[in-house]
């Protein structure tokens, strides 16, 4: 039984201004002075990326995020995977949790692509004969064949995320989170990815998923989420949804 | 599973705004800090693995792989011995196995420390795409710091049959020295990554304080019982996390007081290292 429960939740980027903010020594010197020097280096601006959210994500819900640039779909994404600490609310996440936030992360170029994939296999948790089997199928499901054996940074950008999507669904997890990066991949690829999220979601599991294109939330989704500066502005059906975006979009 | 329930801080609405930060006791919580390192320490077969991992990186496309390591200390070794025996005179018996030790557990504290500030930014891209406990890459970059403390001993054993002292029974004590420095490394560690991430300017400060410890600890001088007792010596808390491997190594127990000064060091480290891990862990992400 997964579910997700955000309650009045906001997340907020500092934004460092002046070199003062980086500096231990100054920070030091202004809280040993009670301010009197360097006292720029108080008052920190932010950048605010959910404000106050309530959002509730039952089981079995397939959701889509879209918005503009900058409106805090892959806040979200990173705050319900736990990555980043939201600063007031209330936030619950039950499920374990699976996610491909960005092309590439953690892999290091020099390795070869099964190699990242054993890497990464364990950062999801895996080991042992879970691993190498979790390896293999997720080895299969790249399709990449003998490029699998060449340094990732020979690597296109559609072949890092079929690389990163095939490991990052290997272990089955509860709450799918899922950002742009699978955009990259050809029709082939998207294709594939869909059946295996829609045969990970089937068994009352969650997938949270931002995307521009039309076509890979039609097919995946089974409702959308339109944010805007932070907050939400609409949520209901695909094309519901999708269509007052684009209105607003002009 | 998780929860986070976390109180308010002063806002005002808008896009960009400005927030004085106050004080506040929930600003310090020290059970989840303490639940998130447990997890980390349980977690020992992730950080194990990227520490082997990064082994292999060091020495990837190299020829010789980690006997350079060891050959860069034996040159230092075999550089300070010619000076000793052809310009200072002094006599050289047991001295370079003195030395060979005090470099390697050198290797191992200053390293575990100098890498401080660095460890969590090190560890930036898997930070920001994996939900893991952070502990994990502190533990990650203390055990490639033991790694390389287990290639430079084999300096030591090699010096020792060069000057033909017989291992004692003695060496077994080494081991608990080990652990303290252990407990000092992740404690140490759990205070300078998040500042080190933080503040740019730690990495370049403990650089210099280390270099001045090297210099002031009995490393490359054999102290006599007058530098014993002097303060330089007394108290400079690197001298106990060497003496307590060290002086196993060389053939002593080591004193009462040295066993204590390490333990009180390094579970010292550790406590405050937990209570600055506790403060800093929330808004670590946004500052890397």
């Amino acid at each position: 039984m997964s579910h997700i429960s955000i309650n009045g939740v906001t997340v907020a980027y500092p934004v460092s201004i002046s070199g003062v903010q980086r500096s231990g020594f100054a920070a030091a010197a202004s809280a040993l002075s009670f301010g009197r020097i360097g006292s720029d280096a108080r008052g920190t601006q932010y950048v605010v990326a959910l404000d106050n959210l309530k959002l509730n994500i039952k089981q079995g819900t397939r959701l889509g995020l879209i918005g503009r640039n900058g409106s805090g779909k892959s806040t979200l994404l990173k705050t319900i995977a736990g990555i980043v600490q939201p600063r007031s609310g209330n936030l619950t996440v039950d499920g374990s949790i699976g996610c491909v936030l960005s092309l590439g992360a953690g892999m290091d170029g020099e390795k070869s692509g099964i190699d990242n994939m054993r890497l990464i296999a364990r950062l999801h948790g895996l080991y042992g004969q879970a691993l190498d089997a979790a390896v293999d199928e997720a080895a299969a499901f790249t399709d990449l064949g003998p490029y699998l054996e060449l340094p990732v940074r020979t690597y296109s950008a559609g072949m890092m995320a079929r690389l990163s999507f095939a490991i990052a669904t290997a272990k089955v997890s509860s709450i799918l989170v899922v950002d742009e990066v699978i955009g990259a991949g050809d029709a082939h690829f998207i294709a594939k990815a869909g059946q295996r999220i829609m045969s990970l979601t089937e068994q009352s599991n969650i997938l949270v998923m931002a995307s521009h294109s039309y076509e890979i939330l039609a097919s995946y989704c089974s409702e959308l989420l339109w944010m805007d500066a932070g907050r939400v502005r609409m949520r209901g059906g695909v094309a519901e949804v999708w269509g007052a975006y684009i209105e607003a979009m002009g | 599973m998780y929860k986070k329930d976390i109180n308010e801080h002063e806002f005002r609405l808008g896009g960009i705004q400005t927030s004085k930060p106050s004080f506040n006791f929930y600003e310090w919580p020290v059970p989840n800090a303490i639940d998130e390192l447990f997890r980390s320490v349980l977690a020992v077969r992730i950080w194990w693995a990227i520490s082997l991992d990064d082994l292999a990186g060091r020495y990837s496309r190299t020829l010789l792989g980690p006997v350079w390591l060891i050959l860069s200390q034996i040159m230092w070794i075999a550089g300070i011995y010619l000076l000793h025996s052809r310009f200072m005179g002094a006599s050289t018996s047991n001295y370079l196995s003195f030395l060979a030790a005090g470099l390697a557990v050198w290797g191992l504290i200053g390293g575990v420390t100098s890498d401080g500030p660095n460890a969590l930014l090190r560890a930036k891209g898997y930070i920001e795409s994996y939900p893991l406990p952070m502990g994990i890459y502190i533990l990650r970059s203390v055990t490639g710091s033991f790694i390389t403390f287990f290639h430079l001993i084999l300096v030591f054993f090699a010096t020792s049959i060069l000057e033909r002292n017989l291992p004692s029974i003695t060496m077994v004590a080494a081991i608990p020295g080990l652990l303290l420095v252990a407990v000092y490394g992740v404690g140490v560690q759990l205070i300078l990554a998040p500042m080190g991430a933080r503040f740019r300017d730690i990495g370049p400060a403990v650089a210099s304080v280390l270099n001045l410890a090297l210099v002031l600890t009995p490393i490359f001088w054999v102290p006599d019982a007058d530098h014993l007792n002097n303060p330089l010596v007394r108290l400079n808390p690197f001298y106990y996390l060497l003496e307590v491997v060290r002086a196993p190594l060389l053939g002593t127990w080591g004193t009462p007081g040295d066993w204590l000064g390490a333990t009180l060091i390094a579970f010292v480290t550790l406590f405050i290292g937990v209570l600055t891990y506790a403060r800093m862990r929330t808004t670590l992400f946004y500052w890397l």
